[in-house]
């Protein structure tokens, strides 16, 4: 009774037995969804995306062109546009061009990329606008295609069928579609266990400049961190002393203070103090040792190998943890939490699915393209 | 944007590049860097990437094959279920059930019915009806909001609140954003703010207990759908609501706006608790599923009564619906493809889905309504053979039209001599065009409406025999000599010219297209299948007399061994055929005996090892295999084999001195320099083949010869 009464008891007799009114032709939500989103329109969503915001980020993060003969030359992009689809007919005569007449004379249906420029010439400043620097191919139906907006009369003179779903490429005259990709979502902790049941954790960072991979592996009970630019596991504890973390008793805290959790860690601890490493100095030089050496072709200035261990934290492992000035605050916590994840994973055995669909993401044509 | 992005800092950096070595150079002259933007650089790389399908970026180690296809235009659902494909990372050699199987979390997202068999299995997927994939959005407002909700930022943690058992960590796409001490309250807010229109609809909030982390993601990628928000056991979306959307006052952003519907993605749907039905919502109840059916993608959506499948057989449909003639769009008489099939006159399914409605399969379908008789009728109905009614096939039925194109191009070369085409050539007594040429108009391409035949020729294009700049000095003819390079016609049967276009393509050279047609009516050994995985092959044609009828006298058009239910399970076919007689929608696959059978007697053979060609397209032979060889070798049938393997094939006389074992030439031995030990036999071409390359690599291959009666 207590059981139902806490389900019904807040109801009058009459609501009680008013029978239930239920939504029907709710279905018909669906032909609405689809007019919106769905289907194909993910893809046209993407490109969309793509033509318009994201070609213009990354114009923002390249915009500027100097050399290193003139000082006093640039070269910076103001701004970016894809135009609408186009065929140049005659030397420097342009008309819009329709996708079917792309299929059937072999061509791509492609767009003009033009960019406004402010550039130096000997002393003067000069601006430039809409000047072509290349062609995009178009998706059929996106914002930039000339089958936007057209009423199903308009389809048939352009030869063209309304109910095409549109979503693809015509490039040298074949229909290329790009298929969704899936992919395991970057930037995530994973916990896996590996082969022999050792728990691990792994992040595939990404960032616009930077992809990299990080691993927290377990060996004899302490903990690595493995990376593909050191040529050894580094104790993580060590990796926590570059980073600023000096003290042992901070670092246990930020890892936990349970009695298991204090136990699982101990022996990391006291590997770092066998290394004999106790200040931030120490470590980034015991890490500067183990950097692969890489093929230096930009020349600069030379780094000593404490900067470059402290470079490498900063930018290379773990990326897509921002790090301002130095400050290793936030990546510290996130190195904690993943040291926590195995600890708390090694009891029970609660690693991740791998397979799981909240951790996969699909890439689509503005994404790849 | 990961290759337009690699493109453009290649174009800066060549750019950096050009003023680098320009400016020391011509410090005088301005440097003028306009003049130095090259196009084709980005366009190219563009244009390959996709027509390739290779996106190879040094910058992210990125070296990925077939990221593009070409967009299969078999029919409208063909193209379709290629729109909605996804395909994954994953190798396909390794034998790992994990990233195959079924997961319960794509329940919804991902169409459980549609994936290919074989080596792809549960690799390449499809999407469901009502799955949407989000873009990337700005994270700044998130930030700003959830800091507003509580969340204290990382960096003024000392590190011990991480593990307090009340605090929850919060992570914004993956990165560590703070703590909060009241995870529920803070998820609550948000998605309250989400339904009202303050965050964008496709931001996700989730908490994880285990964890005791809050995810928000707002990154592009995720697969989310809409569902009916319910409130207080009710679902928010009444009649009301439906009758406005019908008379088209409301539309689907609207019910998003008013907080009746929200889109969930898959971490998010895991933290609610979702009714399939309206009867099934109960107090903890936070969503209701619009229609049950969305689960099921485009291919799978074609199948009648679906759930009373066995769920195979629901796999083999989908993939055979993307392998069924029909219809691919309205403006298919205008297209030239490569390989165009269409169905003389489709139709419309009678028994139809609101899958059916809703992606508008029946404007432009792929089968026919046959009517079917469930029944054993002749033995040419064994092993899924369909009989068919001969009248029904002379009505039309399973009629279909094949399209090729034959293509020519007309260049322009360096040295100022371009491709001819040239007029018929006639017959020099009767002034008539020769057989090769009947076809061809005046101007030298074959004229509509014409019937070709094999080996005829459909554009006499001839092409100037030195198409290079000539090497100064070497004396050049002053008119350019021509060969001929027909484009001649290539199939065992005749097609009908459709149509011929002449145009220019992007390099300016002349294009010229054909389109070519044949019409075919259906034949013994055609495929055919209906919507419930049931495929057969026609195994008889009858005529309509010879057919048995119904009570009322409706005579079928095909008849249907019952042997294919029992063991298969497909129920939903006696549905859609009321039991054992009645109208079931057929579709007609392209796999047809005219493309596939093949025979030879004599034909071409190999030039290198003078063994017989392989393959029906170059007239092939018919190879016995090493499995057929040991099962004569088990038998005994040692004259069989040798006529098989060598006097059919490859036999070759070859002159062998007895006395150095090696090969002679026309009974004279070169290493003895005599005659005298010289023999004829036949061995296959190819063992004589492999004694003269192991000599070339210096072994020696000596035959030890002896007289059989000896």
């Amino acid at each position: 009774m207590d059981v139902l009464a806490e389900e019904f008891g807040n109801l009058t007799p009459a609501q009680l037995a008013a029978p239930i009114p239920t939504v029907e032709e709710k279905w018909r939500l669906l032909p609405a969804f689809l007019k919106v989103k769905g289907l194909v329109k993910q893809h046209i969503d993407s490109f969309n995306y793509f033509i318009n915001v994201e070609i213009k980020k990354i114009m923002k993060a390249n915009e500027k062109v100097t050399s290193d003969a003139d000082p006093m030359w640039y070269l910076k992009y103001l701004n970016i546009y894809v135009g609408l689809p186009d065929v140049e007919e005659s030397f420097n005569v342009t008309r819009p061009v329709s996708p079917h007449e792309c299929r059937l004379r072999d061509m791509t249906y492609s767009a003009p990329i033009t960019v406004d420029i402010e550039y130096t010439r000997g002393s003067q400043r000069i601006i430039r606008n809409a000047l072509p620097i290349g062609r995009m191919p178009i998706m059929l139906r996106s914002s930039n295609c000339v089958l936007t907006g057209k009423t199903p009369a308009e389809f048939a003179k352009l030869n063209e069928c309304p109910l095409d779903p549109g979503g693809y490429f015509i490039v040298k005259g074949v229909e290329k579609v790009i298929l969704i990709q899936e992919q395991l979502s970057k930037n995530r902790i994973i916990v896996e266990a590996d082969r022999k049941g050792t728990v691990g954790a792994s992040v595939t960072s990404s960032t616009h400049e930077k992809k990299s991979r990080t691993n927290m592996a377990v060996k004899q009970g302490r903990f690595y961190l493995r990376h593909n630019t050191l040529s050894e596991d580094i104790p993580i504890v060590i990796i926590f002393k570059a980073m600023g973390v000096e003290s042992d008793q901070e670092i246990v805290q930020m890892i936990g203070t349970e009695e298991h959790v204090m136990a699982a860690f101990g022996p990391s601890l006291e590997e770092c103090q066998k290394a004999q490493i106790f200040t931030q100095m120490q470590a980034l030089k015991y890490i500067g040792n183990k950097v692969r050496r890489q093929r230096m072709w930009g020349g600069g200035p030379k780094k000593t190998k404490i900067e470059e261990a402290r470079e490498l934290l900063a930018s290379t492992i773990l990326t897509h943890v921002p790090v301002k000035e130095f400050n290793f605050r936030a990546k510290c916590i996130y190195t904690a939490v993943m040291v926590r994840r195995v600890i708390l994973a090694q009891g029970d055995n609660k690693v991740d699915d791998r397979d799981y669909y909240g951790n996969k993401r699909l890439e689509l044509a503005g994404q790849v393209i | 944007s990961l290759l337009f992005e690699d493109l453009f800092k290649k174009f800066n950096s060549e750019m950096k590049k050009i003023a680098d070595q320009v400016i020391p150079k011509q410090r005088a002259a301005q440097f003028d860097v306009v003049k130095h933007m090259r196009q084709d650089q980005i366009t190219n790389g563009m244009v390959n990437a996709i027509s390739t399908g290779n996106w190879s970026l040094k910058r992210f180690k990125m070296d990925r094959q077939g990221v593009t296809q070409v967009l299969s235009r078999l029919s409208y659902i063909s193209a379709l279920g290629m729109m909605t494909r996804i395909s994954s990372q994953f190798e396909k050699t390794r034998k790992v059930s994990g990233p195959r199987s079924l997961q319960p979390s794509q329940w919804g997202m991902l169409c459980p019915s549609d994936t290919p068999e074989g080596e792809a299995c549960g690799l390449v997927k499809n999407l469901a009806l009502m799955t949407h994939i989000t873009t990337d959005m700005e994270d700044g407002p998130i930030v700003k909001l959830a800091s507003n909700l509580g969340v204290e930022d990382v960096n003024l943690l000392c590190g011990e609140e991480l593990s307090y058992p009340n605090v929850f960590l919060v992570f914004l796409n993956g990165n560590i954003l703070g703590v909060i001490r009241d995870h529920k309250k803070l998820v609550n807010t948000f998605r309250l703010m989400r339904r009202a229109g303050y965050i964008n609809e496709f931001v996700s909030i989730s908490t994880n207990l285990t964890d005791r982390c809050v995810y928000i993601s707002s990154d592009g990628g995720r697969l989310c759908r809409p569902y009916i928000i319910v409130k207080k056991q009710k679902p928010a979306v009444t009649n009301k609501h439906m009758e406005e959307l019908a008379q088209g006052y409301r539309n689907f952003e609207d019910f998003l706006h008013e907080s009746l519907v929200e889109y969930l993605d898959v971490n998010e749907e895991n933290d609610c608790n979702i009714a399939l039905y309206e009867h099934t919502i109960n107090k903890d109840t936070t969503h209701l599923e619009i229609e049950p059916f969305t689960l099921l993608g485009v291919c799978a959506g074609l199948i009648p009564y679906p759930h009373h499948n066995q769920s195979p057989r629901n796999t083999y449909q989908c993939a055979m619906g993307k392998q069924a003639m029909g219809t691919i769009g309205y403006n298919q008489r205008n297209r030239i493809d490569t390989l165009m099939y269409l169905l003389a006159y489709p139709q419309k399914p009678m028994v139809k889905t609101k899958t059916i409605e809703l992606i508008e399969f029946e404007k432009l379908p792929a089968g026919q309504n046959a009517t079917v008789a469930v029944m054993s009728y002749s033995g040419y109905d064994i092993e899924d053979a369909l009989v068919l009614n001969k009248a029904s096939l002379d009505r039309g039925f399973g009629r279909c039209l094949v399209y090729k194109n034959a293509k020519c191009t007309l260049k322009r070369y360096t040295n100022q001599t371009f491709d001819k085409v040239m007029g018929p050539m006639l017959d020099a007594t009767t002034r008539k065009p020769i057989w090769r040429h009947e076809i061809l108009d005046a101007d030298g391409i074959c004229s509509p409406g014409e019937k070709v035949e094999n080996k005829q020729v459909l554009v006499n294009k001839s092409m100037p025999t030195v198409t290079q700049i000539p090497l100064e000095g070497s004396n050049v003819p002053q008119q350019p000599q021509y060969k001929d390079v027909p484009i001649t016609y290539k199939g065992a049967t005749d097609s009908y010219i459709e149509k011929v276009m002449i145009s220019s393509n992007a390099e300016d050279a002349f294009l010229i297209k054909m389109l070519l047609r044949q019409t075919r009516r259906p034949e013994i050994g055609d495929k055919f299948s209906s919507r419930h995985g049931q495929k057969g092959v026609c195994g008889l044609i009858v005529p309509q007399e010879d057919m048995p009828f119904c009570d009322s006298g409706i005579c079928p058009d095909i008849i249907m061994n019952p042997h294919g239910f029992p063991s298969r399970m497909t129920f939903s076919e006696p549905l859609e055929a009321y039991i054992y007689f009645g109208p079931v929608y057929y579709q007609k696959l392209k796999h047809m005996v005219l493309d596939k059978m093949h025979a030879r007697a004599r034909g071409p053979r190999a030039v290198l090892t003078r063994q017989p060609t392989e393959g029906r397209s170059r007239d092939g032979g018919l190879r016995l295999g090493e499995m057929e060889r040991d099962c004569l070798i088990g038998y005994g049938a040692s004259m069989l084999l040798l006529e098989r393997l060598m006097i059919s094939s490859d036999a070759f006389e070859v002159d062998v001195c007895g006395q150095c074992g090696l090969l002679g030439y026309s009974g004279w031995c070169h290493y003895c320099k005599s005659s005298c030990h010289v023999s004829s036999l036949r061995i296959p071409y190819a063992c004589k083949l492999l004694f003269q390359e192991l000599q070339s690599m210096n072994i020696i291959p000596r035959l030890k010869l002896s007289k059989y009666n000896e």
